[in-house]
């Protein structure tokens, strides 16, 4: 089940729109596809007919370009914002960079999977104590 | 309620709306709108960007399911998700006794 044409054609608006690699695009659109059927599937078991169905699951998963737009919006900041969760940016007595100045901080940590979010949903794990930022945090 | 007002807050009901368990997109999108009395009603295709994000930092993990003759896309609170969240919650408890304490009128004495 793919959702037909309606579908196909929603879905090719929001890839005119995205910008960002071939894969991760293909990954993202799959997504939404997924979501739609499921979308359709709550609209047909509330005994709406495969068609209304499909164009009620369009309407409601809203206009193509900002989908697009968000997901873009979502791609940049990951790309702007260290993530701790990667482990990337965490050793022990380490620092952690944030451009946001209200997440400025320093892990003293090594756990990597401590998820803490510059930007999403703010760092507010115990073991991340919030400090005055060093001279080198000026940027 | 205006997508603009949730600003800032929608990572946090996300986490909430999977701490009983995994679920699919629709699904929580429903959770939210269910969850608000019908105040967050968003448009479906905008929880997808938000949960991408959660999902590259590592606070929910998405998964594919074969379900109904069909993939699945189906989301879970990573262990950090739920560390996240518990923080989520405090930090929301004491911004919105502060809120309400400033906002909401002080009772007055009763005068016969």
């Amino acid at each position: 089940m793919t959702g037909g044409p309606p579908i196909d054609a929603y879905l090719r608006q929001v890839a005119a729109t995205m910008p960002g690699p071939a894969r991760a695009r293909r990954d993202i659109l799959a997504e939404l596809r997924s979501g739609l059927l499921d979308t359709i599937d709550a609209h047909r078991s509330a005994g709406l007919p495969a068609g209304a169905a499909a164009v009620a699951a369009i309407t409601e998963f809203g206009d193509p370009r900002q989908i697009a737009g968000a997901f873009e919006r979502a791609a940049r900041r990951a790309r702007s914002l260290p993530s701790c969760a990667t482990g990337e940016h965490v050793t022990v007595g380490g620092r952690h960079q944030a451009r946001s100045r209200k997440l400025r901080h320093t892990h003293m940590t090594a756990d990597s999977a401590l998820g803490c979010q510059h930007g999403v949903v703010g760092c507010g794990t115990s073991a991340c104590e919030r400090r005055r930022p060093p001279a080198d945090w000026s940027r | 309620m205006r997508a603009e007002t949730l600003k800032g807050h929608l990572d946090g009901l996300l986490l909430a709306c999977l701490e009983a368990g995994p679920r699919h997109g629709y699904a929580i999108m429903e959770a939210l709108r269910a969850g608000s009395g019908g105040q967050f009603d968003l448009p479906t295709g905008t929880v997808y960007p938000a949960l991408r994000r959660l999902e590259r930092a590592g606070l929910i993990r998405g998964t594919w399911s074969q379900a109904g003759g069909r993939q699945r896309r189906v989301y879970e609170l990573t262990p950090a998700g739920r560390r996240v969240l518990a923080a989520e919650r405090g930090t929301w408890r004491e911004f919105s006794a502060a809120v309400t304490a400033l906002l909401e009128p002080a009772p007055r004495p009763v005068t016969p």
